[in-house]
């Protein structure tokens, strides 16, 4: 779904706000274009037009309407909601190249050195 | 439709009557809420409902009582609604609620202390969900659908009424919530503007004192709105709020919360642990949280390939798609890694063409211009330490940090 196409121009990356009232919830689609040299990769084209179409016709949908709590709905922070919260992680960054993709990674960057 | 005698229904007519009556004059609140919850599709109200229609003529019973006429006009409208909603006119229904609902707020309004608070909430609810099936009844029928708005602008009218100094203030955030569902199912959400600026600044207002459902409600909907403007940290604090403070048992919930919290987090370096992905299956997640900490490229364009229409539904995929110059940064730190045990004294230069063969092997093709384009931009945008000789055709890296980690902020901030 995206179009890359060859141009040699400087490199830049431009963000584009429009709004456009079809869209709806999606009301301003951010556009990114990557302009690099040699590279021009388009987001939000023809499968976007496309889906803008269903989004206008589909306006009695929001998929993610949060479910209403019961008017007494009240309840007790258990352990249970501190563990979802803790289910993240900010430590996956190492330095670990042990693994199937790192090891390709190296054969394919070995091969091509002694291919010279 | 069960068949009634006129003896039965009048004497459920008057039962109702003489409950909402009661209800009102000893201020119970729990009772009148019942007596308003058309969507329940309680059997009473159902089989009232049924007395109603053979009845026809209600309102003489109503005036017939001086208990019953004080409260003639708010009644006469719920019935007729009660009626028509009965028989699926959806239209009419919501036609005689939303006059139902005018003169009950103005009731409310007199009525000094807070009492009534959660019948207000239940007619809140009522009016938005019936003016939603009024506009599928409207569409339906090749008809333009605008009771939904309609159902907003009444909405906003009983914030106003709730917006002051007295105790009815804390009903406040409920009814912008039920706004911001509004807002949302009509794809009008600049409307949320107004009323989250009430909300946020009026001295009237203390966030804390509002109901925790309410603020858990209103972080999740203020949070989306965050994603969708891309102010990520404060999507962060908002959407992690509502996954704090909602209700556990409430999984449906949770997993909308984290479907909107996912990207937001993988924005700014922080990934969900495979169980949080299974728990709430939130598998449309898996190959991108993979490719982000694989450093692949590929696999990060086909999980955006394959998930494509949901991601554009929730109006995330821009932001995920952003996520690949983080998968850059990562690709680049392992080549430098994998560099690094062959050679360490050189490692800190990164050859373009190098960089180009690990791309080519990931199905992207790319000259050598492409190529610095790509790490320039990595450059500028703090991803990578370093500087392009471009005579050379390569990547000088810093020897200190030379992939900054972005720490809990969004790339290029």
């Amino acid at each position: 779904s995206s179009i890359n196409t060859q141009y040699k121009v400087l490199s830049l990356t431009l963000s584009l706000k429009s709004s456009e009232r079809g869209l709806g919830f999606r009301e301003s689609s951010s556009l990114s274009f990557s302009i690099c040299l040699g590279s021009v990769t388009m987001a939000a084209t023809e499968p976007k037009a496309a889906t803008a179409e269903v989004v206008k016709v589909d306006l009695f949908e929001d998929d993610d309407e949060f479910e209403e709590f019961e008017i007494n709905e009240d309840w007790l922070e258990k352990e249970e909601v501190k563990e979802v919260s803790q289910q993240w992680e900010d430590d996956w960054d190492d330095d670990d190249v042990s693994d199937d993709f790192s090891r390709q990674l190296r054969k394919e960057l070995e091969n091509s050195s002694e291919k010279k | 439709m069960a068949y009634v005698s006129m003896g039965e229904a009048h004497r459920r007519i008057t039962e109702y009557l003489n409950r909402f009556c009661d209800a009102v004059s000893y201020q119970d609140s729990s009772t009148l809420c019942r007596l308003l919850s058309f969507s329940s599709n309680s059997p009473p109200l159902l089989s009232l409902a049924d007395a109603l229609n053979v009845f026809q003529d209600a309102s003489s019973l109503i005036r017939q009582s001086d208990k019953f006429s004080e409260y003639g006009e708010i009644l006469a409208h719920l019935f007729r609604s009660l009626q028509s909603y009965r028989v699926g006119n959806l239209v009419e229904a919501y036609l005689a609620f939303e006059k139902f609902a005018n003169a009950f707020v103005q009731e409310f309004r007199n009525w000094e202390s807070a009492w009534a608070l959660e019948a207000l909430y239940v007619v809140c609810y009522e009016i938005r969900v019936l003016a939603e099936k009024a506009d599928k009844e409207l569409t339906s029928n090749g008809k333009s659908p605008e009771k939904l708005k309609a159902a907003g602008s009444l909405l906003m009218k009983v914030f106003g009424v709730l917006a002051g100094k007295g105790p009815k203030r804390v009903g406040a955030l409920y009814v912008t919530c039920q706004l911001f569902k509004t807002y949302f199912k009509l794809g009008t959400v600049n409307l949320c503007r107004s009323v989250i600026r009430s909300i946020e600044t009026a001295r009237i207002f203390d966030f804390e004192e509002f109901p925790r459902r309410d603020k858990v409600t209103y972080m999740y909907y203020t949070g989306r709105l965050e994603v969708f403007n891309e102010n990520f940290p404060a999507a962060d604090t908002k959407l992690s709020y509502a996954l704090q403070y909602c209700n556990p048992k409430r999984e449906r919930n949770i997993r909308m919360i984290l479907k909107y919290l996912i990207p937001v987090k993988l924005s700014i370096g922080i990934i969900p642990k495979d169980e949080l992905l299974q728990k709430y299956n939130l598998h449309e997640y898996t190959k991108i949280v993979e490719a982000l900490r694989k450093g692949d490229l590929r696999l990060l364009r086909h999980a955006l390939q394959e998930h494509e229409d949901r991601f554009l539904r929730s109006g995330v995929y821009l932001v995920l798609e952003k996520l690949e110059l983080q998968v850059y940064q990562r690709l680049m730190k392992k080549i430098y890694i994998i560099q690094k045990q062959s050679d360490p004294a050189r490692a800190h230069q990164l050859k373009l063409e190098v960089i180009a063969k690990a791309l080519r092997w990931l199905e992207m093709d790319m000259d050598l211009d492409e190529v610095e384009c790509i790490m320039t931009i990595l450059i500028y945008k703090n991803l990578v330490k370093g500087y392009l000789a471009h005579k050379s055709k390569v990547v000088v890296l810093s020897k200190q940090d030379p992939f900054p980690k972005l720490n809990g902020k969004p790339v290029g901030s």
